[in-house]
């Protein structure tokens, strides 16, 4: 027990410590040179994110969950509700 | 005096299907508009959801694959290899989300208790799906007579990889669509209980809907 007390922060230090990112084999041999991220690199970064963020909202609105509407769109909303239940 | 033995109680069975859960024991005070509640987020749409959370990352390493190789690429498509059908492959894109548009059709009808047309309009999504895919099979006897193959370099296996996936999932997707059609038309999902109807059109919608991002991206842009 305590060697896993002691060994959990180096590990986590060991992970934390930057290192030097290389570009994949296809960037290295591009005839531009381009050693950079393009878009489908960042893109493909970004997806679990973007997804995660869409179960998220879906989750969200099964429970009910609305977004809060600034409150010039709201008085024109409830506005627009009470004329429909008007006419 | 002999041991006392004590046996557990059976357990019953679980069977298959749709097992409504039991309603609340009644006490003296029974409400008559009470209604049992129905789940927030139903486990049919909770596993498409998260099916289909996989499925969005593995065609975007795929997609990102292939945009990577062509940037790479000096030239795109490579010199002497085939041009790509952009025409027939637009009235192809048309066709399949013809059939999306049927599949929300036969929900529709399945809501208005019509199993009719919720048959007869299951059977022509599954029908513009096979339509699809006879043209897409068609193309590309085409391009491999012209020479596009796997092995034409990163071209033609990407393009292989990526649309093969694709036609793949439809497949997939049209022998889910031709099973939940036969359920249809002997009298099932008209009695509520819709869960295998429901995540078909799921799975339907979604196939349909990836396609255009990959026409874009392999064919137009």
């Amino acid at each position: 027990m305590t060697a896993v007390r002691l060994a959990l922060p180096l590990v986590l230090v060991a992970a934390l410590l930057p290192g030097l990112a290389e570009a994949c084999p296809t960037c290295l041999s591009s005839p531009y040179g381009d050693r950079s991220y393009t878009w489908a690199q960042v893109g493909l970064l970004l997806m679990p994110f973007l997804v995660a963020m869409v179960v998220g909202a879906i989750l969200a609105w099964s429970f009910r969950w609305r977004p809060r509407l600034p409150s010039m769109v709201a008085r024109v909303w409830n506005r627009t509700a009470h004329l429909k239940e008007t006419t | 005096m002999s041991p006392l033995v004590v046996e557990a109680p059976p357990r019953p069975r679980r069977a298959n299907g749709h097992v409504p859960p039991p309603l609340p024991p009644t006490g003296g005070d029974d409400d008559p508009d009470f209604t049992p509640r129905r789940p927030r987020l139903d486990n049919v749409r909770l596993a498409m959801l998260f099916f289909l959370s996989a499925e969005v990352m593995f065609f975007a390493g795929l997609v990102s694959a292939f945009l990577v190789l062509r940037n790479a690429a000096p030239v795109w498509p490579p010199p002497f290899q085939p041009r790509l059908p952009v025409a027939v492959t637009g009235f192809n894109t048309a066709v399949l989300l013809a059939s999306s548009v049927a599949v929300a059709a036969a929900m529709r009808a399945r809501r208005g208790g019509d199993g009719a047309a919720l048959t007869r309009r299951l059977g022509l999504a599954a029908t513009l799906g096979a339509v699809f895919l006879v043209i897409q099979g068609y193309e590309w006897v085409r391009l491999v007579e012209f020479g596009l193959t796997v092995g034409s370099g990163a071209y033609g296996a990407t393009f292989y990889t990526l649309i093969g996936t694709h036609a793949a999932h439809v497949l997939g997707a049209l022998v889910w669509l031709t099973v939940t059609l036969a359920l249809a038309a002997r009298g099932r999902f008209l009695d509520g209980r819709t869960g295998p109807l429901r995540a078909c059109a799921i799975y339907w919608h979604f196939v349909v809907l990836l396609w255009p991002v990959l026409y874009v991206a392999v064919y137009l842009a």
